[in-house]
């Protein structure tokens, strides 16, 4: 088609050329010429012979038809561009269907009679005899239109007829409209059969689709009988306790809740029908509730030996296991290398674990879950243990099994509690205030509370197993169970030595100190820690949620009792020593619990201490109560920690006290040391540096020397000892015949003037716990860098110590042994430690630069590792590519432009040349006439 | 006289001060110029009787009230000055005398025509060293900032007054910016800065946990604006060894301190030569805000370029309220406890607390006795605790 559009187009410059004088003939001829096959486009492969598997470069493109593409291109756009470029009009072809290139001269021709027949079958020219002329020019939108087509009337001379033919068919019509009518009844008969058949096409269908329902029915019908069987065999299965062995028991309370719901459900869909639809609803939804309960099963474990009885090695082992990987938790906690989060998000399993349990006030105690996770198993000894306890608490445990049994169920309750425990943090310190606050004196405080914990306990309405404290409901009543239990113990101290069968063996958790030490007195030491060890087994959180609650309370009374204890006047130190144990092992049940009573009592105590500093009082030194706190405290919790919720604030207290209390008093001098050795144990495992300890132990060796000899070096301590007041308290005047150790709770007991204090042996001992004490801190500092800075000036003053007038051999001896030792270590750091240096950058790694191989490599894919920068040498190479097309196409239509001139020019030329060639001769044929003698073309015509 | 003195004070120091609108200058025209009146007459002669003449000086300004503003303040100006002059003249009692030092550079100095006649009585104070000099120090700084007074010594001084007890004082943490912002030119030699850092780390072993933010904070500060002393935290081994082959060649101890901490003069303490070892023990302190600082810095001071100067503002109030206030108001998360092979029964193992005795013999009951040799103290020692 294309050829033969050129050609069209080709006939027209030539016709526009050598005016329109060209006639049909001719145009066909050159149409046929250029429909002959150009050989340099059939052929374009160059090659002489097919050589197998041998691939050329540029064969796919046909170059030669190509390249006549691009120049029959440049004749239709720039050959007529170029022709135009001397015209100032321009001729604008609206032919129709001319500028499409698609269509054929016939399809051309047909076009524009159609477009003629519909101008003559408008309105106006109804009854106008075709004139051709007048309804072209009646149709105002086809304007030019006529002229056009007249221009090509030659080439469309079948036109016409055709376009009479459609006219004489159109009138032929309209004649048998009016003529053959009962034709048209025939027509029309055929059309209402048609209807007919339509009308039982839809009957069939609606009769096909009611068919369709019924069976659909019918199915559905059978599906719900076999679903009941079903139903029924499975409630046989449920109710036959086959099941009851592989599912858990809550499960299986699930199941026949289910069978018993749909039963009944079906004896309703039987008898009613028109409940038969409900039925069918309720039917449907069961499914539901039956698939998740298979879901459920689905996920459930499959029922599996239980585990054996672990033998005595295994046991063995998993302790050993267990406390190394507590080691190791330990050491990472005391590095707490990244310091970007220590608490956060290290091990939010632990963290979830070890959270305390919410208790608001309109909780009913169901939400706990039991203490399953593996971090806080207790080993397998003291479970053992544990279950012989709770054996001999009778049967209670087949009650609570249940409870727990479904407190496992509201686990994920739990998880959205864990929102609200700021409040419940809250609510806690509250309470935890009311029993702080009754400490030393035991007033009845905590009645409110203790109400609250009565109400909640009627609310939940447990079995207690102490049926007395079942219906007390005021305090009166509680009282009267005070005085039972009151009642019970002058039977037992009756005996006293055998008072152990006396104590009951399930005793409700006290709820006060006043129960506590009523529960308590007139008991021995053993029989103490019985009893507490009773109640603790009697009120095990394990064994009921709620104990939880109680056992909080009752630790709370506990470390109470504990405090109160330390300050007894008469001390009951071995009973304190006792109490250690249960305490810690209450800790280690309700941890979260316990630091949140340390936090609040160690706030409390500086508080306290605070108020003693600004009241210049005396006693602004620790009690024998704080210290015992501090000491317990630090045995519960791990001092070792980088950053703990406890042992941080405790050692920042004890620091805090020695930095800040002036020291008055030989007690002072010896609470003061006390404290440093408590601060050793704190910083032993960790190795943490403590200032504060090193500089009052070196303030009170100063203390020891005479104000004289002390050197000029050590004048900017004397700030310090301006601070703290200190007089030479420790200065031995006379001789000391024997060293004891100091003991210290003996210390703690005399008061400030005692003559003890002024006694040489106090002096004496007390620095011997100094110089004990400063022993111990060398050995842990030895491994800090500035050690001779920190130990070295001690070590002088020690020596200076050491050679006063009547210092103890002894303690001579000790000191130089000391300040030997300081010497050696600072020298050993002296020769071993470097000047600093900043950790070394990361040095950036040299480019490597062996070759990388790829497997399956492909040639001319780009391996760029770097997409972007392929894609964009991608980009530029497509650029230059298109630069240099461009190029060439504008270098190819200069050459064709050229040619296009040079035609022309030829042209010329030749015309020029013939004119001049035909002037030429007729001046020569005048010379030669005139040379003949003959003139003129007459006398030529003549001579022929 | 005490007593006068300290009311001759309380007159003095509730002067309002002088401002620009005149309906206020009337009413400081009494004060300005009954005080020195006060002084003239006799300094002993100061009760209530004096106060009720001021009200008659007042009134009688209020009528004649003839001159212009501006030649009244320059005139309250001088009284004003020379009332404080005459003031500070006296024998003041100690607790007068840090009084006025805590606000003479908020309420006087700038009011005062010439603020640098003050310079005598801050150098005297300045000069008398401990807790005096360091609130000295704020009225001198301005001195010497904004009116041009040239203090010979007075690094040195500075230096002087780093002091553990400083880490204690009332007023530490209007001293700590002072000198911090002391510290703040780069012009400052080498030595100078070096002395100072080391100094201030030599202190940190020795004093509180506020304290030792503050050192921390202001050596970063020190090390970021003197590159210099950058040999300070960054030592190459062979540079240090040329060192000792220079000194002497004496002892081979690179581990050395040659800095000496009572060198007052701060040319010749010899800090450039050492080394702030006491920054990197201090990783090691008990109180995880002091590690986790000085880790910071550290990692700061390698990758320098990321860093700004740390604002001594933030850590110069701290005290042990601070730090336990913070570790107190830390959520409680998670409570590890401590695990032990066995639970120990007593409270005060006496293998762990040698050089004590806790038996009791105060009630009848027999205690089991405990008491422990010193001999074998240390070979208990050594056994790990678990």
């Amino acid at each position: 088609m294309a050829k033969q559009s050129t050609a069209g187009a080709k006939t027209k410059k030539k016709s526009n050329k050598k005016h329109h004088k060209k006639s049909d003939p001719d145009a066909i001829s050159m149409k046929l010429k250029s429909q002959k096959p150009n050989p340099f486009e059939t052929i374009w492969s160059r090659r002489k012979f097919d050589i197998l598997g041998k691939k050329r470069k540029g064969e796919e493109r046909r170059i030669g038809r190509a390249r006549s593409l691009a120049i029959q291109k440049r004749k239709k756009t720039l050959l007529k561009e170029y022709e135009q470029s001397t015209k100032s009009s321009v001729f604008v072809d609206k032919r129709i269907g001319e500028q499409n290139d698609d269509l054929g001269e016939f399809e051309k021709g047909i076009l524009r009679s159609q477009r003629e027949r519909q101008l003559k079958l408008g309105k106006k020219s109804k009854f106008n005899l075709s004139d051709g002329e007048e309804d072209e020019f009646d149709a105002p939108e086809f304007g030019s239109l006529p002229e056009r087509d007249d221009f090509e009337d030659e080439m469309l001379s079948g036109d016409d007829n055709y376009a009479d033919e459609k006219r004489s068919t159109v009138l032929k019509r309209l004649n048998s409209h009016s003529a053959k009518d009962p034709l048209e009844g025939d027509l029309i008969e055929g059309e209402e059969n048609k209807h007919k058949s339509k009308k039982e096409i839809m009957e069939e269908v609606i009769l096909k689709s009611k068919f369709f329902k019924a069976q659909k029915a019918r199915d559905k019908e059978e599906n719900e009988q076999l679903m009941d069987e079903l139903d029924k065999s499975f409630s046989s299965l449920v109710q036959s306790q086959a099941l009851l062995s592989l599912t858990e028991p809550g499960k299986m309370n699930a199941l026949k809740a289910l069978v018993n719901k749909s039963i009944p459900d079906d004896h309703v869909k039987k008898e009613e029908l028109a409940v038969m639809r409900k039925a069918e609803t309720n039917n449907q939804e069961q499914p539901d509730s039956y698939d998740k309960l298979v879901h459920e099963m689905v996920l459930d474990m499959r029922a599996r030996p239980s585990d054996r009885t672990k033998t005595p090695e295994e046991i063995a082992q998993e302790e050993r296991e267990r406390l190394e990987r507590l080691e190791e938790e330990r050491q990472k906690r005391m590095l707490a290398t990244d310091y970007s989060s220590d608490e956060d998000g290290e091990n939010a399993e632990k963290d979830y674990a070890q959270r305390p349990r919410a208790i608001s006030g309109d909780d009913l105690g169901d939400s706990f879950a039991l203490d399953d996770e593996p971090g806080k198993k207790k080993g397998w000894v003291d479970e053992i243990l544990e279950r012989k306890d709770a054996n001999d608490s009778e049967d209670e445990d087949e009650d609570d099994s249940e409870d727990l049994g479904s407190a496992e169920d509201t686990d994920e309750d739990e998880e959205s509690e864990e929102e609200e425990e700021d409040e419940n943090e809250c609510e806690k310190t509250l309470s935890l205030k009311d029993w702080e606050q009754s400490d030393d004196d035991n007033v009845g405080t905590d009645l409110e509370e203790d109400e609250e914990t009565d109400e909640h306990d009627e609310a939940i309405g447990d079995e207690d197993v102490d049926k007395k404290s079942r219906n007390k409901t005021n305090k009166t009543e509680l009282k009267k169970c005070v005085e039972s239990v009151d009642a019970k113990k002058p039977k037992a101290s009756g005996k006293h030595t055998s008072a152990k069968p006396d104590i009951p063996f399930i005793i409700e958790a006290p709820k006060n100190l006043d129960e506590l030490s009523s529960l308590l007195e007139n008991h021995s030491n053993d029989d103490v820690i019985v009893i507490i060890n009773r109640i603790r087994a009697s009120n095990a959180i394990k064994l009921a949620a709620e104990n939880r609650k109680k056992m909080q309370v009752f630790y709370g009374v506990l470390l109470q009792y504990f405090a109160v204890l330390a300050n007894k006047k008469p001390l009951n130190f071995e009973l304190s020593n006792l109490l250690v144990k249960p305490i810690m092992e209450m800790s280690t049940e309700i941890p979260f619990f316990s630091a949140i009573c340390a936090r609040e009592r160690i706030l409390r105590t500086r508080v306290q201490f605070c108020e003693a500093l600004k009241n210049h009082e005396n006693g602004c030194w620790p009690t024998l109560k704080t210290l015992f706190l501090l000491r317990l405290w630090s045995m519960i919790f791990p001092c070792s920690d980088y950053r703990h919720v406890v042992t941080t604030p405790a050692l920042l207290l004890m620091c805090e006290y020695l930095m800040r209390c002036p020291i008055m008093s030989g007690r002072d001098v010896a609470i003061g040391s006390f404290l440093c050795s408590m601060i050793l144990m704190f910083t032993k495992q960790s190795r943490k540096f403590c200032p504060e300890a090193i500089m009052f132990l070196r303030t009170l060796l100063m203390a020891a020397t005479d104000h004289k000899l002390a050197s000029e070096q050590d004048s900017q301590f004397y700030h310090f000892m301006e601070l703290k007041a200190l007089r030479p308290l420790l200065c031995i005047h006379d001789g000391v015949d024997e060293i004891n150790p100091l003991n210290f709770l003996m210390v703690m007991e005399m008061s400030d003037d005692s003559l003890f204090f002024r006694s040489d042996n106090f002096r004496a001992s007390a620095l011997l716990t100094v110089i004990e004490t400063l022993q111990g801190f060398i050995e842990i500092y030895d491994g800090l860098n500035s050690f001779p800075e920190i130990f070295l000036p001690i070590a002088t003053l020690l020596v200076e110590v050491s050679e006063q007038k009547h210092m103890p051999k002894a303690l001579k001896d000790k000191f130089n042994n000391v300040s030997q030792l300081i010497k050696k270590k600072a020298d050993e750091i002296h020769t071993l430690r470097r000047p600093l240096q900043l950790r070394k950058q990361k040095p950036a790694p040299i480019k490597l630069l062996n070759p990388k191989f790829e497997e399956n490599f492909v040639k001319g894919r780009d391996y760029d590792p770097d997409r972007e920068r392929a894609e964009r040498r991608k980009l530029q190479k497509l650029i230059k590519r298109e630069a240099k097309g461009a190029a060439r196409e504008l270098r190819k239509d200069n050459y064709f432009l050229y040619e296009a001139k040079q035609r022309d020019k030829e042209l010329v030329e030749k015309e020029r040349a013939a004119n001049y060639g035909r002037a030429i001769a007729f001046l020569q044929e005048q010379e030669h006439a005139f040379k003949s003698g003959q003139l003129g073309k007459g006398s030529k015509k003549r001579r022929r | 006289m005490e007593l006068s003195i300290c009311k001759i004070h309380y007159i003095i120091s509730h002067i309002p001060p002088l401002e620009g609108n005149d309906g206020k200058s009337e009413y400081e025209m009494w004060s300005g110029s009954g005080l020195p009146s006060n002084e003239e007459h006799d300094k002993k002669k100061l009760s209530k009787a004096q106060k009720a003449e001021d009200k008659v000086w007042k009134a009688e300004k209020q009528t004649n009230t003839v001159l212009s503003p501006a030649s009244i303040a320059k005139k309250m100006k001088l009284k004003f000055t020379k009332a404080w002059i005459s003031f500070l003249r006296l024998p003041i009692p100690v607790n007068v005398y840090k009084e006025v030092l805590a606000t003479l550079h908020q309420a006087v100095i700038p009011h005062l025509s010439n603020p640098i006649i003050l310079c005598d009585f801050l150098t005297k104070s300045y000069d008398i060293g401990g807790v005096v000099s360091v609130m000295a120090l704020s009225s001198l700084f301005i001195l010497m900032t904004q009116h041009g007074l040239e203090y010979p010594n007075f690094y040195e001084k500075l230096y002087a007054l780093l002091s553990p007890s400083i880490f204690m004082a009332k007023h530490r943490a209007k001293f700590f910016q002072l000198l911090d912002s002391c510290l703040k030119s780069p012009l400052l030699p080498a030595y100078l800065a070096a002395a100072f850092a080391k100094k201030l780390s030599r202190l940190s072993i020795c004093v509180p946990p506020s304290g030792e933010l503050v050192i921390i904070a202001l050596i970063h500060n020190l090390l970021r604006r003197h590159p210099s002393i950058n040999c300070l935290v960054h030592k190459e081994d062979g540079d240090e060894n040329e060192e000792d082959k220079n000194d002497s060649g004496s002892e081979k101890r690179p581990g050395f301190d040659h800095f000496n901490s009572e060198e007052s003069n701060p040319i010749k303490s010899n800090a450039m030569r050492s080394s702030l070892w006491e920054i990197d023990t201090l990783r090691h302190h008990y109180c995880p805000p002091v590690s986790r600082f000085v880790l910071s810095l550290e990692n700061d001071l390698t990758v320098r370029s990321k860093t700004t100067e740390m604002d001594i503002k933030d850590f110069s109030s701290g005290s042990y309220a601070t730090i336990f206030g913070d570790e107190i108001r830390r959520r409680v998360k998670q409570v590890p406890l401590a695990f032990y092979k066995a639970t120990p029964t007593s409270l005060f193992p006496e293998s762990d607390f040698c050089g004590w005795t806790l038996k009791y013999e105060g009630s009848n009951e027999i205690k089991e006795q405990k008491t422990v040799e010193e001999d074998d103290a240390s070979t208990k020692r050594q056994r790990i605790e678990c």
